[in-house]
């Protein structure tokens, strides 16, 4: 198992808003989350990523506990040096991209291995220019953010995310923020990733994608998981009546 | 009395206007910051788990440090945005004098300096926190997902973008201050406005007004033309 949580609680100002949730993600495997607005999709991720604590429940990764109950039923997180380093194993790809405006296409790609991972500057350079070629970019290496599209900057962003090799890799709807047009390249690059067998979990709107690119869907509503299971099932024929209302809806 | 005797006898008070600007600066630029650094609202820092001791104790003297001082910095800021600056001259040279009945001799000018410096970094902590709030959320949160320190998120992610967006609120502070020298003269301290007025009064001419008055416009074009040219080297990004 790359990731594992257990029975995870997460409340904002008394609403709980993930309600014992329990996912784990395997190696190689890729898995789109969907369900509707607010149904705690971005928390469960920032949660799996730290970005916010959650109130009880387990994370490991790789098998290496980061979080855990104590016997009054609250999270504890194990001490910063630990946890720094269970952060080496994901990488976030955010809605927003989050590009450093002020660094260069190169450089929001190096930056974090060369000064938070302290690697050779030159071995460094030869993989981030690895990485954008990939992401059909490496024309626009010394271009600054604002001088991209959308789907170029979230592109970066991924290669970005990538250059720190991180084991599995979380995606937050990484098209709502891009011109329709501009979707199918950053769609693409997901999908290459996924036939590398790059760990992934994406939450995603774009259900044709999320059908044929997934090893797994999990349909959230309300702060539960609904039903999970094969793309074909999920999609194909759902068990669930919430998940079958909510697949209407989007067929229109 | 010439046009260049004039010129040359306030020559010496040019200079030392220069040297109240540079050394105000070079005070309340980075004592702002740390006024700032302390004043920013937002949760108190977490004393982590399980760390060596020397930075739980570390963390545990900064988090006891913001309790006390942030009330206290709100004051003072309040203090000095709130009354004249000439007021705050007065009580820094002659606070000591009467609070305490300390002996003021020489210490014209380091009054001069620290009202000033304590002025102007109330000032620019005020312009440092427009622009730490105007940095997106998502810009910190990328940094702690790529693994960046605490420290290093600051000074690399955040602070660069910082300095380029209070730039212009910075000109504007620093040509006020090129102007504001001139109240230096409240503490009678022989910068160049106050011998301007002392010649002009015993020659009876204006012409002392009129060269001080082509200095500070000489000060502050130079000032625009340098800030200018660091605004010109940040354009490279939006
Ligand atoms: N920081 C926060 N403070 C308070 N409430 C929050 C916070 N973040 C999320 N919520 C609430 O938690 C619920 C779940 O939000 P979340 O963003 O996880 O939903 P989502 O499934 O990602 O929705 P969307 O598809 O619109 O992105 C919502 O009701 C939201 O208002
Ligand atoms: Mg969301």
């Amino acid at each position: 198992m790359i990731l594992q949580m257990d029975h995870i609680r997460k409340s904002f100002d008394g609403v709980e808003v993930l309600k014992d949730i329990s996912m784990s993600v395997d190696s190689g495997e890729v898995v789109s989350i969907i369900g509707p607005s607010g149904s705690g999709k971005s928390t469960l991720l920032r949660c799996a990523t730290f970005l916010e604590k959650i109130d009880a429940g387990e994370i490991r990764y790789m098998d290496k506990a980061a979080v855990t109950t104590n016997n009054e039923g609250k999270a504890e997180y194990v001490p910063h040096k630990e946890l720094k380093l269970v952060k080496e194993y994901f990488g976030l790809v955010f809605q927003q991209f989050n590009l450093f405006p002020h660094y260069s296409v190169l450089k929001n790609v190096m930056d974090a291995p060369v000064h938070v991972l302290k690697r050779p500057k030159e071995e460094v350079r030869e993989e981030a220019m690895e990485l954008l070629r990939r992401m059909d970019l490496e024309s626009r290496a010394d271009a600054y953010p604002f001088q991209l599209s959308g789907g170029q900057q979230q592109r970066v962003a991924i290669a970005r995310a990538l250059a720190l090799k991180p084991s599995i890799l979380f995606f937050d709807e990484p098209t709502s923020a891009l011109d329709p047009e501009l979707t199918g390249e950053v769609l693409k690059v997901i999908r290459q990733l996924a036939e590398e067998k790059m760990t992934m979990v994406v939450v995603t709107h774009e259900m044709p994608f999320a059908r044929a690119v997934s090893n797994r869907v999990i349909f959230m509503d309300k702060g539960v998981i609904v039903e999970q299971g094969d793309p074909e099932l999920v999609f194909g024929s759902p068990s669930q009546e919430r998940t079958k209302q909510f697949l209407r809806n989007y067929q229109r | 009395m010439s046009f260049s005797t004039m010129l040359s006898s306030m020559g010496v008070g040019m200079l030392r206007t220069c040297l109240i600007f540079i050394l105000t600066l070079l005070i309340s630029l980075p004592l702002g910051m740390i006024v700032m650094l302390i004043r920013r609202p937002g949760p108190l820092p977490e004393v982590p788990r399980g760390e060596g001791t020397l930075k739980t104790l570390a963390v545990r003297l900064w988090r006891g440090f913001l309790i006390v001082l942030r009330p206290v910095m709100k004051i003072y800021i309040a203090v000095m945005r709130g009354t004249p600056l000439m007021l705050q001259l007065l009580a820094w040279y002659f606070g000591p004098y009467y609070l305490f009945g300390m002996s003021i001799r020489g210490y014209r000018f380091p009054a001069i300096i620290i009202g000033f410096s304590m002025n102007y970094a109330a000032y620019f902590a005020e312009i440092f926190r427009g622009g730490i709030e105007a940095i997106p959320k998502g810009q910190y949160e990328a940094a702690e997902i790529l693994g960046y320190g605490k420290t290093q998120t600051f000074f690399r992610i955040i602070l660069p973008q910082v300095i380029k967006t209070i730039l212009p609120s910075v000109t504007n502070e620093v040509i006020t201050l090129v102007k504001d020298t001139s109240m230096a003269f409240t503490l009678a301290y022989n910068e160049m406005f106050s011998l301007a007025k002392q010649i002009a009064a015993s020659q009876t001419s204006f012409m002392p007004f009129v060269i001080a008055g082509v200095f500070y416009f000489i000060a502050n074009y130079v000032v625009a033309f340098v800030m200018e040219f660091i605004e010109k080297k940040l354009s490279y990004y939006r």
